[in-house]
């Protein structure tokens, strides 16, 4: 019963959303209002359905419907509550259906924010992408992989799901990576309608910014908790290995970053408009890309778990959008070109330019890595891959030129900026930086882009506080108020400059924990006996021995270590082989996470007569990469939040 | 055939929903018209920001009245002006 309502709805809701790309483009080209508002009520009635249709396929993980193939395959009997709802999008028909249940949600919720704008003239052609990639992803998921596919006859219990998403980061890292991706097609739907009805003015780059916001917090925030997921249970002692998949995600994080900044031009200057289209073309056809990637298996990586045969339909839906998003754009080319008005060099313009051909660059060569395997057997004949100590030494250009950059873009101003100014509002900041490399380099660091990087971190913080401070005094000085009173007024109301700053003080906090984990960390590999000792910088861990434990569903073998610190009792760590039936055994690692630095350790592997052989790490400055994307996060969420609207003073009533 | 049975009974259900309006107009004969477009709250923000910018000597006169005239928006019709005054303007070179 539940697989053929669940199917019904899902082939109601790709009939509605063709009527509904039908109805839009009619509305868009006719200005029909009695044809947008059925596009609309298509939207909504798409919505309605997939919502229905999440809520029966969740029904049916929590009661066990093992009927259902999906069921069975990716939950068990006894799986946790909290494990069992994340089923949804632990294998791909689930994950099709709660990507496309999200961006009928974005387009409810597009429809509802024009509305409330009163300017709904590109709302009928922004509806129209929409509808289209909605109706792409419904052609998938209810007729080439259907998550309510049942099966006869249905088994006592179902196969559990892949010990390696049994982890609280794995239950939010696809969400918000979905939100995130999904998110990247409103931008692009109203980019879309912006070159469909010749309305090439700032309109629809004001409509986009918060959506744009929105969809780039949401995949920072996945990213993130993507690398937390490979630290915690991959047991390599790394959190980002460039994996494909991982690259997949970065790509269009790139790319959005890229247009985040470069709108920004646009709304200030009149320029970058053929640059921003493409932008967004690019970062919404990366996010296609991303799942083309991850689901069509062409390249081996750690998410292996999500391949499948979907591949060629994400390159065909991949190759038309772009051909007709860039015909488009070339059709517009001559009411879009706008001459480059160069008066100096010096300017914020020209470093958001640089900026975005770093970044564009960086995603180029980010691209090529991860698409060598491929090229490469199609020309060679065989894959060649290129491994993770390539991608560092080739982003590493690109991470210090955006370091630098951020530290001298707040002293900059629009249009032109005098010398002196400039150099006077980087004093500080520089010199405080060439104070910290300087005893870096006394205290023992001798890797020079470590310390440029350290330095060029350093500077970007204060950069960014001194110029808070700079714009704050200001304001206290014309609202003839207190420099705290003109700050918080300011954090309320110029949210995205300040949300911009705490993002920016967030992301040099992350350079300092990626360039310290990446440059200065070390390991050590030793089978050793119960009493026997391992050292590693300070630390000394001393093996205590292996013991099994048995769960309801799973078996460990747990090593225990107790570890001394400078020859003081630093606790007791433990790393574990967990095996499931079903599934091949996983690793879980122990962590002792300090201010400025990690002791990692992994079980590799044990012998029968009680030895064990251990991987310990020594991660340098980890912690402060997860306080920085903290940070990022949470200047992100300033950025997007709506202004806070000015106390308006009520004049009392005149008395007759 | 249960699928396809049920299908139409569902996306009859929401299509009667979502072509009323359709229905409604042919009855009525009601096309076209947008609402008026209220002001952006954002367009304020920015306006404020360059004030600031101004007052903490991080903008120009000029740079300020340049990004104001960006703020007029630009429509279709403006757009078909434009590059048909280019038009003219090749022409009158090439004679």
């Amino acid at each position: 019963m539940t697989s053929l309502v669940g199917s019904s709805l899902l082939f109601s809701a790709l009939l509605l959303a063709v009527w509904g790309a039908v109805a839009s483009w009619t509305a868009a080209r006719r200005s029909s209002s009695p044809h947008a508002l059925s596009a609309e009520r298509a939207a909504l009635a798409v919505f309605l359905l997939l919502t229905l249709s999440c809520v029966l396929l969740v029904r049916a993980f929590l009661v066990h419907d093992f009927s259902i193939r999906y069921v069975a395959e990716y939950s068990s009997r006894n799986l946790p509550l909290f494990y069992l709802i994340s089923s949804l999008w632990a294998g791909q028909a689930g994950s099709l259906l709660f990507w496309v249940w999200l961006l009928s949600l974005y387009t409810v919720a597009v429809i509802r924010s024009e509305r409330r704008s009163g300017d709904r003239q590109l709302l009928p052609a922004t509806l129209l992408s929409l509808h289209l990639t909605t109706a792409f992803f419904l052609v998938l998921t209810s007729i080439a992989t259907n998550p309510f596919e049942p099966l006869s006859p249905a088994p006592s219990d179902g196969r559990g799901l892949n010990p390696l998403l049994r982890n609280p980061m794995m239950v939010l890292h696809p969400p918000s990576l979905y939100v995130g991706f999904v998110g990247f097609a409103v931008p692009f739907a109203y980019a879309m309608a912006a070159l469909g009805t010749n309305r090439l003015d700032i309109a629809w780059i004001r409509k986009i910014r918060r959506w744009t916001l929105f969809a780039w917090l949401f995949l920072t925030l996945g990213n993130l908790l993507g690398a937390e997921w490979a630290y915690v249970e991959l047991g390599w002692g790394g959190y980002w290995g460039w994996d494909p998949v991982e690259n997949a995600s970065l790509l269009p994080w790139i790319t959005g970053t890229a247009f985040l900044h470069s709108v920004i031009v646009q709304e200030r200057k009149g320029l970058l408009r053929v640059w921003n289209f493409s932008l967004i073309i690019v970062t919404f056809a990366l996010t296609v890309l991303g799942t083309f990637i991850t689901r069509s298996g062409i390249i081996s990586s750690v998410h292996a778990f999500g391949r499948s045969s979907l591949g060629p339909l994400f390159l065909v839906f991949l190759i038309i959008t772009l051909a007709v998003s860039f015909a488009m754009l070339f059709r517009r080319l001559p009411s879009l070109r706008r001459t480059l008005e160069l008066r100096t060099l010096l300017s914020e313009e020209w470093a958001i330019l640089l900026t975005n051909i770093a970044l564009s660059g960086w995603a180029l060569v980010v691209l090529w890595g991860t698409l060598f395997p491929s090229v490469s057997e199609a020309l060679l004949g065989r894959s060649l891959t290129l491994g993770a100590p390539w991608f560092s030494a080739m982003s590493r250009p690109f991470g210090i030129a955006l370091l630098f950059l951020l530290a001298i873009c707040r002293a900059l101003n629009w249009g032109r900026t005098d010398w002196r100014a400039f150099a006077r509002r980087m004093a500080l900041p520089l010199a405080v930086a060439l104070g910290v490399a300087a005893v870096a380099l006394a205290g023992g660091v001798k890797h020079g882009a470590a310390l440029l990087a350290y330095a060029l971190a350093v500077a970007v913080l204060l950069a960014m506080i001194v110029d808070a401070l700079r714009i704050a005094k200001a304001k206290a000085k014309t609202s003839q108020v207190s420099l705290a009173s003109a700050l918080w007024n300011l954090i309320g109301r110029q949210r995205r400059l300040y949300g911009s700053y705490i993002v920016h003080i967030g992301v040099a906090v992350m350079f300092i924990g990626i360039v310290g984990s990446s440059t200065f960390s070390r390991s050590v590999t030793r089978t050793v006996s119960p009493g026997e000792t391992i050292d590693i910088g300070k630390y000394a861990l001393r093996f205590e021995g292996l013991k099994t434990e048995s769960h309801s569903d799973r078996t460990s073998v747990v090593a225990r270590v107790s570890v001394t610190n400078s020859g003081k009792a630093f606790g007791e760590m433990t790393s574990r082989k967990d095996f499931y039936p079903n599934y091949e055994p996983v690793t879980e690692v122990g962590i002792r996470s300090r201010i400025h630095e990690d002791l990692y350790l992994v079980l590799a592997g044990y012998e029968r007569d009680g030895r064990a052989t251990l991987q310990v790490f020594l991660n340098p400055l980890t912690l402060w990469l997860w306080v920085g994307g903290a940070l990022a996060a949470v200047g992100g969420i300033v950025a997007w939040l709506p202004p806070r609207r000015e106390k308006t003073q009520r004049t009392p009533p005149k008395k007759r | 055939m249960e699928t396809w049975i049920l299908t139409i009974f569902i996306a009859g259900f929401a299509f009667a929903y979502v072509l009323s309006p359709l229905l409604k107009a042919r009855g009525t004969g009601r096309r076209g018209g947008s609402p008026t477009p209220s002001p952006d709250p954002f367009g304020v923000i920015l306006q404020e920001e360059v004030e600031l910018e101004l007052a903490a000597g991080k903008l120009d006169q000029e740079e300020a009245q340049q990004l104001e005239q960006l703020q007029v928006p630009e429509t279709a019709e403006t757009d078909e002006i434009e590059l048909e005054i280019r038009a003219r303007r090749r022409n009158l070179k090439r004679r």
